[in-house]
């Protein structure tokens, strides 16, 4: 077996490091993607794995997606919510690949908030 | 890593096993395939969690969700539901005795949430099987560490300053041995 080096540790740590953030949920960011029988007829699917194949791509924060049910709003599905730590979630609505594309760019990755594409931001209940 | 977006952490404890965990898993990953969930949800056999009456248990990270005595029979409804519609399922979490409402998750849990983990901080948190899950959570780290940047005499006194005691009869402090 070949000897290990200290920062070989590192390096194995760095390398699982999206196994931990999902699992210890202490990521930077997190993107919900709307995924009741409303949002998969709408597409949601579709929005889910752009969003996999970004944070894949240019992960720059720790970012951990998930899904939930139905929101209540089906005739805006596909719909996401991106909460960044530390600020209030924000709700967006119609998506379209495209629009994934650019919220990821500068409001995951950037933290500023596409306004024209957002519903609202906050969060009805405290969890 | 592949683009998992949800890992189900299926306790394979022996007290979980003895209660057909593992046929579990095996019906588990036979429903995600049915609904091409594979390659986004992934199936982790973890080490006990400790609430082995209430067995078999899974946690569904990154939501924190707890399922408990899960039966081969519940699964194909439970991938249905909360994997594939996003409907977790309340009638498989935990209600306290003397409660009327099920706790979904597993921080809100009584007997989970008192808990302050020390020596046991990655239960349930990974396969213990995979030493790259265990150096993820700095398995080991402490021991490079020692190794390589600790003098023996700085090794021995952290080791006092911790209170380390032998477990035997005498609760001998293991930093003066």
């Amino acid at each position: 077996m070949a000897k290990l080096k200290p920062e070989d540790l590192e390096k194995i740590s760095q390398r699982m490091r999206k196994m931990t953030i999902l699992r210890e949920g202490t990521g930077q960011a997190k993107v919900t993607v709307h995924m009741g029988t409303c949002g998969i007829a709408a597409g949601a699917r579709k929005i889910m794995a752009a969003i996999l194949a970004l944070v894949e791509e240019k992960n720059t924060r720790d970012v951990i997606v998930t899904s939930s049910g139905c929101a209540g709003l089906c005739s805006r599905e596909p719909m996401m919510t991106v909460e960044l730590k530390g600020e209030a979630p924000v709700k967006y609505v119609d998506l379209t690949e495209k629009k994934v594309q650019e919220i990821f760019a500068q409001h995951v990755m950037n933290g500023n908030i596409v306004v024209k594409y957002a519903l609202a931001m906050g969060s009805e209940r405290v969890s | 890593m592949a683009k998992y977006r949800m890992h189900l952490m299926l306790c394979a404890g022996t007290g979980c096993v003895s209660n057909k965990s593992i046929k579990i898993s095996e019906v588990l990953e036979k429903e995600l395939k049915k609904h091409k969930l594979e390659e986004e949800i992934l199936v982790v056999l973890t080490g006990c969690n400790g609430f082995c009456a209430q067995g078999p248990i899974m946690v569904v990270h990154p939501d924190g969700i707890f399922y408990q005595m899960l039966t081969e029979k519940d699964v194909p409804h439970l991938v249905e539901e909360h994997f594939l519609k996003g409907r977790p399922v309340r009638k498989l979490m935990y209600t306290p005795p003397k409660e009327k409402t099920p706790v979904p998750k597993m921080s809100d849990i009584g007997f989970f949430k008192e808990q302050r983990l020390v020596a046991l901080r990655n239960r349930g948190l990974i396969d213990p099987e995979k030493i790259d899950e265990y150096i993820a959570r700095n398995g080991y780290s402490a021991l490079a560490r020692a190794l390589t940047s600790m003098t023996p005499e700085t090794i021995i006194k952290e080791i006092k300053d911790s209170g380390l005691r032998g477990r035997g009869g005498a609760g001998f402090p293991t930093g003066r041995k």
